[in-house]
């Protein structure tokens, strides 16, 4: 009996914790925007994305890149963003066209 | 970048600002001279066209420099364009360079092409893979077995590392690798 209620007490505490960090990880997080883009067939060449909107951009938590959908998903930390001519100048620098930009896209994010 | 095969190894290492202009240095020995050429090097984007499935490239490349044979040095350049298209699934590719080296080569002709597939097509971040075939000119070269040399080749890269595995139809082995820093 005793036993059991301590496995059960440690499962509920690890689940707290859990759920609390998620919460609190989700709050680092703010604007989510989806550029489609042209041009990004290459792995490769895409590595560069991940460099300029890593390091180069503090405002940006994490980047998704897709081959197949052609778009490029950019998670941007609690009260940050950057402007949409910002964005396109970045992603041209690397190389590819813009076809749109989607602010407050509703992405499903494994957060890191 | 490593290069190495039948003619030289070359260990180049660039910069890119942007996708459209690169900056290096590049390092190359010859295979069967005593000869090794240290240059700088410039590349420019000169148009791009960007589909929803494939990119078509031209380049512009350049190199300048010393090449060194024995106590002796000269100057040496190249000057070359390139062109390739692809998409997720095929590459073509092809490449002329002229070369000049004071006294060593008054003026070289050279092309090459390059066809692939790739047999299954990943994501972003999968190791990808791909076939191709190699075909180099060299009209100027002594023997006429490399005057066309014919290379079938494997690439495979993941994330920032590319690296080419082939055997050429003279059979020397031809190995490259790419990182992206």
């Amino acid at each position: 009996m005793i036993k059991k209620t301590l496995l059960l007490s440690l499962c509920a505490i690890f689940i707290n914790f859990s759920f609390a960090a998620e919460k609190a990880t989700e709050k680092k997080l703010g604007e989510t925007v989806l550029v489609n883009v042209k041009g990004l067939v290459c792995d490769f060449c895409a590595v560069g994305l991940k460099k300029t909107f890593g390091k180069k951009t503090p405002e940006v938590n994490s980047i998704d890149v897709s081959l197949k959908e052609q778009k490029i998903i950019l998670y941007f930390e609690k009260d940050k963003t950057l402007a949409d001519e910002k964005i396109t100048k970045l992603i041209k620098d690397n190389g590819y066209n813009i076809v749109s930009i989607v602010r407050n896209y509703k992405a499903e994010k494994s957060v890191e | 970048m490593s290069q190495n095969n039948w003619e030289s190894s070359v260990l180049h290492y660039h910069y890119s600002p942007t996708a459209f202009e690169s900056f290096g240095i590049s390092l190359e020995n010859y295979n069967e001279s005593d000869r090794y050429d240290t240059n700088l090097q410039f590349n420019k984007l000169l148009k791009r066209k960007n589909t929803r499935t494939s990119q078509a490239n031209l380049y512009l490349k350049t190199k300048a420099g010393l090449a060194f044979e024995g106590n002796n040095e000269y100057f040496n350049s190249h000057l070359g364009l390139a062109a390739d298209w692809e998409t997720r699934r095929y590459f073509t590719s092809y490449e002329t360079a002229l070369h000049y080296s004071d006294d060593l080569d008054n003026g070289s002709f050279h092309q090459q092409a390059r066809v692939g597939i790739a047999p299954y097509i990943g994501e972003f971040g999968d190791l990808h893979t791909w076939f191709m075939l190699q075909v180099e000119h060299h009209p100027e070269e002594e023997l006429d077995s490399e005057k066309f040399i014919i290379t079938p080749l494997v690439r495979f890269f993941k994330g920032a590392y590319l690296t080419e595995f082939g055997v050429n139809s003279n059979g020397n082995a031809m190995i490259n690798l790419i990182i992206r820093f």
